[in-house]
């Protein structure tokens, strides 16, 4: 199972530094899926990746596959970016809550669907035209 | 030598109004930032009645990036012509920045490294380019790769914070921005303050928007500013006979999270500054009834509402209620940042802490003109970093 993935003709944001902790997960999304660290020892779900594990300070992890689904915790316009972030003015950003019990913070993708807080919503890929990314949307209709 | 548990006194001070440093009417510059500084410098110390030579230890806010100067410490006291045998370094942690500056310095004089210390610092970046403080702001306040890319400034958090806090208590914009209002009306009655002309709420709600569902006017301008607080010990105060405020209690915490942590928590809680403004009311031996008055750091009106309800002054969700009723205003039962606040006060975010100490010694020593709280003893001061995951608080008193 892939995540929907959804075509954008902006750039990708700025300033991504692809290392040797985030590598697994930046190829991740090339192939649909968006990818979680789970700490080898203690089993601590992590994200952003990182090197040590923050439950246990065990430096071991193994991937995850995310199923995409999640819950809008929160949500903002942002009217003011500086050019070089390209990005939409405005430009919405989501703090969602994904069932594998992750929180973070993502762009909100424009949809006909007003956005809810509390409702689900989704992890969706952007594609770029240079590269992929990710970004949340509101839940498909079933 | 001093004892460990020497209480810590400000002895003087001095600022400038917040605004904007930089050109005169012919466009010459009157001075860079450690032109503004050292004459505020000066004053502190003859406010204080020592001199230069009496200064142990300064420490400085962080410059914005904006300033060019750099090696700033120790290039203004080279400024000031003063030597030191305690400390003269700058501190930075974003908006905890002028906090730890007075905290850093107020451990100087009560560990007896220094006899009298320096907390002060300088913001001039109004002329600036505005993009060069947005993206710092963003930088500060995200992972690098992971969360700032998506361009969220400080106050896209409390933004954040506004639209699940509405959400959650079933509370309007209308009724947060209310704290936009209130501000004001202090600020007119401040002669630091950035901005002091009256606005009504419809004012308010008509800017345009910001971070939604913030406006222009329910977040701070950009400001700059200038402010030198002078720190002894109390004793020392006594001797020199002038009228000084004390340090009572100080608290700090850090809850461990960068804005948000990758597990979900209650974002809008702030458990940092229930829990230092307990330790600081606890080494003071008061309760927060006790509090005269309050300068809690809040860019924004949804910032004021929030830490007013963690630290334990209004129920969760009921914070916005002190502006209908009036409680935090002036001539309330708690008011709160009687300067006018980050919001009309200004807020030139490395000073902020500065500004609001300077504040309740200024009402403390009953000087703040109009504006003044009737027989204050005790204030509370905050500030914060992040989405105030962390706290340094401080409660001030009357040096008797
Ligand atoms: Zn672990």
């Amino acid at each position: 199972m892939t995540l929907p993935v959804v075509t954008l003709g902006l750039k990708r944001p700025l300033d991504i530094e692809v290392t040797g902790v985030t590598q697994t997960f930046w190829s991740g999304l090339a192939e649909g899926q968006f990818l979680l660290p789970r700490c080898s020892q203690c089993s601590r779900l992590s994200f952003p990746p990182r090197k040590v594990c923050p439950g246990c300070h065990h430096r071991d992890f193994t991937w995850v596959k995310a199923s995409g689904r999640a819950t809008l915790y929160s949500l903002t316009r942002i009217h003011n970016s500086p050019p070089r972030y390209n990005l939409l003015s405005p430009t919405s950003v989501a703090i969602i809550d994904l069932d594998e019990g992750i929180r973070l913070l993502t762009r909100l993708l424009p949809d006909d669907r007003p956005p809810v807080i509390g409702a689900a919503c989704e992890l969706v890929i952007t594609r770029h035209p240079d590269g992929m990314h990710y970004a949340a949307r509101p839940a498909a209709r079933l | 030598m001093p004892a460990e548990t020497s209480r810590v006194a400000i002895i003087g001070a001095s600022a400038l109004p917040i605004g904007k440093l930089t050109a005169t009417s012919t466009g010459t510059n009157e001075g860079l930032e450690h032109d503004f500084l050292a004459e505020v410098a000066a004053r502190a110390l003859s406010d204080a009645g020592i001199s230069g030579q009496d200064v142990d230890a300064a420490i400085f806010t962080q410059n914005p990036p904006t300033t060019k100067q750099l090696g700033f410490a120790t290039f203004m006291m080279a400024q000031l012509g003063i030597s030191c045998r305690g400390l003269v370094t700058e501190v930075g942690q974003l908006g905890l920045t002028g906090g730890v500056a007075f905290d850093i310095a107020a451990t100087q004089v009560s560990s007896g490294q220094a006899d009298f210390a320096l907390a002060l610092g300088v913001v001039r970046q109004s002329s600036g380019d505005p993009n060069i403080a947005l993206d710092f702001g963003i930088r500060a306040v995200g992972d690098v790769n992971f969360q700032a890319p998506f361009g969220i400034p400080p106050i896209g958090w409390y933004a954040l914070d506004c639209v699940r806090y509405m959400e959650d208590y079933s509370v309007s914009r209308a009724e947060i921005a209310q704290v936009a209002v209130k501000s004001r009306d202090n600020a007119a009655l401040n002669p630091l303050a950035q901005f002091r002309h009256p606005i009504t709420l419809d004012e308010v709600l008509a800017q345009r928007p910001i971070v939604e569902p913030l406006g222009l006017l329910e977040v701070p301008s950009r400001a700059d500013g200038a402010i030198c607080l002078v720190l002894s010990r109390e004793e020392t105060a006594r001797e020199l006979g002038g009228a000084s405020v004390v340090v009572e209690g100080r608290g700090f915490f850090h809850e461990g999270h960068h804005q948000i942590a990758d597990h979900p928590h209650d974002m809008t809680a702030f458990p940092s500054a229930q829990i230092a403004t307990g330790t600081a009311l606890d080494m003071a031996g008061l309760s927060l009834q006790q509090i005269d008055l309050f300068e809690l750091y809040a860019p924004c009106t949804i910032t004021e509402i929030l830490v007013t309800e963690a630290i334990g002054m209004f129920p969760r969700g009921e914070g916005h209620r002190a502006l209908s009723e009036g409680t935090t205003t002036l001539r309330g039962q708690h008011p709160v940042n009687t300067s006018g606040g980050c919001l009309s006060r200004g807020h030139p975010p490395q000073l902020t802490g500065l500004y609001g100490l300077y504040e309740i010694r200024e009402q403390l020593l009953g000087k703040a003109g109009p504006r003044q709280v009737q027989t204050a003893r005790y204030g509370l001061h905050t500030c914060e970093l992040g989405n105030y995951n962390a706290t340094l608080a401080h409660v001030i008193g009357v040096c008797e």
